[in-house]
């Protein structure tokens, strides 16, 4: 079996490429970071050995500064047994001296290496022509153009990696000049005995760079040596060493460059329609004002007006005609009444509760795909990469932001790509303050029911979300173990273009049908169980309809309920938020089955939690509009779903960092949920015990950011002091 | 309990045992993501950011 590693930079398409090479249907993206640990495939079609393609995260050079670029780097040098058979290293042909950037690195490990030339279409609409037979005979090894997206030259990569396997084609050494290569001469020698004859090479240019991670792997004779050895190069070049070796990996870039490039007539027509449609979109004061247009009316559209009327349509009509029509059938079988109650309040109205949401899930997504394959939303990265910094966090960290719209759990693990600990830390506790797909039917439904599903509120809800993120920098900022550096975020604009009906389609089918899946059954089987919780007491009886309040969910409601008395919705007449709220932390779905059984029997109105019963619910406190409104704050930001606080623990890599994240979570969620309720009682001229809490809530917050010095925290085993 | 009752059980017992076996298996995958529709045992050795499937 030969073992190929597919190495290249950020955004050249390396994903689309392993693709079509495995025929895997990983997810690709036209921002940084939708890779973060390596994947792998087995190549199909392969002509001769059986051929496993490794994905790795993309690099812009073997001195990484992420935790997804040391998987890189890591895999590539390997040891000496497992290194990859074959490096292919894929070059975005439109932006060739950043990817021969990289490829003078990859050279330099002495691994059998094929060239693919990916994006050849982009590369010609730009007036380029790469001849590969050129680069091919430069570099000494083969050479494939490919166009990813179209699948286009794929096919020859198989033979080609098959060939270098066989010939071992490492391509020729590159020359960076005569200092740095007399220099690698006497560095030589002092190595040899602690690195891999292979490695030679590579690990001399890396002292050369000072790389910190091949320093230390050296004993401490050999690094002073190797040192002085590179402070004479420093004091003949005048120059230090980074500098050095990447001022003469750019100078051999240039030179392979100019040696297979050929420029054309052709102008790329639609590179100059994209820097006019940047002017407006990302000009200095437009930009933001049409961020929020452009939001507004996703929600709009996919919420507010068609995505509800589609939605009502099935809760109010499909849904209520099959139970309807069930509860006449089973009546006139004479099934018996507790079998007939759960088939119709557990499993009809659990499965309904699902099929209703599915209409705004599908629109709103392929609103968000639309305007992520257009390549729009790199450019709201762009914009908030500002915003984050200006904050003290890592513009990366938008990466997971915007990914945690669609689910927590990814975007957890998108934070990788944040390279500095503590502000990767800080996102891995904030990104699930963003609303998931699992918490839109419960913003839909309180929304609908107390804003006239207004898609104002609904795009402040998401950008709530970005706020809370960046509150929550400036707050845990103020905690030792957190302190660090924002990090600049590099990426690239890529051209507009209009996305093909065919991706959108399907992006929208995979979060649709994961929606069902995965969410449709964990709300089936909550609606089930709170059904008939709700159903009997605790010694067994059945209550029948309207009769929960003896039920035994309802005694645990109300134990509990006292907890949320400062957020507005901890009396004993609301105590179905209270479990709701509970059965929330194992997933967000949960939410709509525990409303959608519970406010049946409370209300006493047959059918889903649809916006009349909760206004209905909710008439009984004073203030139905505020409780309402805490209680969705509330869940929105406390805790996330368990799979999500089984990535948080996956990330952290300690309990003790779980149980302060956890914390975190609910006691923001506890605090904002308390500021806005107790806020909304305090203007409508209620003055009480309230106040207390609103002070409490407010002035706890203020005093740790306005605080100049920071707080002692305990971030692991041991204590951490990062600063 | 009449034949009906019977039957409806059956189709409760149906419905909601083959929800909570697709739960148990999304545990047991750690396949319990929205990022994506696809089986995570398809994905080979799994993709990161479309689902939990620990890596080896």
């Amino acid at each position: 079996m030969i073992t190929a590693a597919l190495v290249g930079n950020p955004n050249c398409g390396k994903t689309t490429v392993f693709n079509k090479l495995t025929g895997a249907v990983q997810k690709t993206g036209n921002w940084p970071g939708v890779t973060v640990e390596r994947k792998q495939g087995f190549l199909r079609g392969a002509p001769k050995d059986d051929i496993l393609v490794v994905d790795l995260p993309g690099i812009y050079s073997l001195s990484p500064y992420s935790p997804d670029e040391v998987v890189s780097r890591d895999f590539l040098i390997g040891d000496s047994e497992s290194r990859p058979d074959v490096a292919i290293c894929i070059i975005d042909a439109s932006n060739l001296e950043r990817g021969l950037y990289l490829l003078t690195q990859v050279a330099d490990l002495r691994i059998p290496m094929v060239v693919v030339l990916n994006m050849m279409d982009v590369a010609e609409k730009i007036g380029m022509r790469v001849k590969a037979d050129a680069l091919s005979e430069i570099l000494g090894c083969p050479v494939v153009e490919t166009v990813g997206t179209k699948g286009q030259g794929t096919s020859a990569i198989g033979e080609a990696v098959q060939s270098a396997y066989e010939e071992r084609t490492v391509p020729r050494t590159i020359s960076y000049g005569n200092a740095i290569d007399d220099c690698i001469e006497r560095l030589i020698p002092i190595i040899k005995e602690t690195v891999r004859d292979d490695l030679l090479r590579w690990v001399s240019l890396k002292i050369i760079e000072g790389d910190s991670m091949v320093m230390a792997e050296l004993d401490e004779s050999t690094a002073a040596s190797a040192r002085s050895v590179v402070e004479e190069l420093e004091q003949q070049v005048s120059d230090d060493g980074m500098q050095i070796i990447a001022t003469a990996r750019y100078k051999a870039g240039e030179a392979i460059r100019d040696g297979c490039v050929e420029h054309t007539e052709s102008v790329d027509e639609s590179e100059r329609i994209s820097e006019r449609i940047d002017r407006i979109l990302l000009n200095k004061y437009l930009a933001w004002p049409i961020f929020a247009l452009v939001m507004f009316t996703v929600y709009l559209v996919s919420v507010q007006t068609v995505g509800l009327a589609i939605s009502d349509y099935i809760n109010d009509e499909l849904v209520v005609w099959v139970q309807d029509h069930a509860a006449e059938a089973m009546d006139s079988a004479g099934v018996d009444t507790v079998v007939a109650d759960m088939m119709l309040t557990g499993v009809i109205g659990g499965v309904g509760a699902v099929i209703g949401f599915i209409p705004l899930i599908a629109l709103l997504f392929a609103f968000l795909v639309f305007l992520e394959e257009c390549g729009y939303m790199v450019r709201v990265a762009y914009m908030l990469d500002r915003v984050f910094t200006y904050f003290g966090l890592s513009g990366k960290a938008i990466i997971p932001a915007v990914i945690g719209i669609g689910c927590s759990v990814p975007a957890i693990m998108g934070t990788r790509v944040i390279e500095d600990e503590s502000n990767r830390n800080v996102s891995i506790i904030c990104t699930s303050f963003m609303p998931c797909s699992a918490k839109l039917p419960i913003i839909t439904l309180i929304v609908g029911a107390f804003f006239g599903a207004s898609a104002l509120v609904i795009t402040s809800l998401y950008l709530f979300g970005i706020v809370m993120i960046l509150i929550s920098g400036l707050f845990l900022k103020k905690f030792r173990g957190f302190i660090g550096r924002p990090s600049p975020f590099v990426m690239e604009l890529p051209v507009y273009h209009m996305p093909t009906v065919r991706n959108v389609m399907f992006g929208v089918k995979e979060k649709s049908w994961s929606f069902i899946k995965n969410a449709g059954t964990i709300i089936l089987l909550s609606a089930v169980l709170i059904w008939a919780l709700s159903s009997f007491t605790f010694t067994g009886e059945y209550l029948g309809d309207s009769a929960t309040t003896d039920s035994i969910l309802s005694a645990i409601g109300k134990a509990l309920c006292w907890i949320f008395v400062p957020l507005g919705f901890g009396g004993s007449e609301t105590w179905e938020l209270t479990v709701a709220s509970f059965t929330g932390i194992a997933a967000k779905e949960n939410l709509l089955a525990t409303l959608a059984v519970l406010l049946d029997s409370a209300v006493g109105i047959d059918g889903l939690p649809t916006m009349e019963v909760l206004t209905e619910y909710l008439s009984v406190t004073a203030y139905p509009e505020a409780v309402a409104m805490s209680f969705l704050i509330f869940n929105l930001i406390c805790a996330p779903c368990i799979a999500s606080i089984a990535a948080i623990y996956r990330e952290l890599h300690s309990h003790r960092k779980l149980l302060l994240a956890l914390l975190y979570q609910c006691a923001t969620a506890y605090g904002v949920a308390g500021i806005f309720y107790q806020g909304y009682v305090l203007l409508h001229g209620e003055v009480g015990l309230g106040v207390l809490w609103l002070i409490l809530f407010i002035a706890v917050p203020v005093y740790v950011i306005l605080s100049k010095r920071p707080f002692g925290f305990i971030t692991g085993g041991k204590e951490e002091v990062q600063e | 309990m009449n034949l009906a009752t019977l039957f409806v059980l059956l189709i409760i017992v149906l419905i909601v045992g083959g929800a909570a076996y697709r739960v148990y298996r999304s545990i047991r995958d750690h396949d319990t993501c929205y990022g994506c529709s696809a089986k995570c045992s398809d994905c080979k050795d799994g993709n990161p950011i479309n689902c939990t499937f620990e890596k080896k």
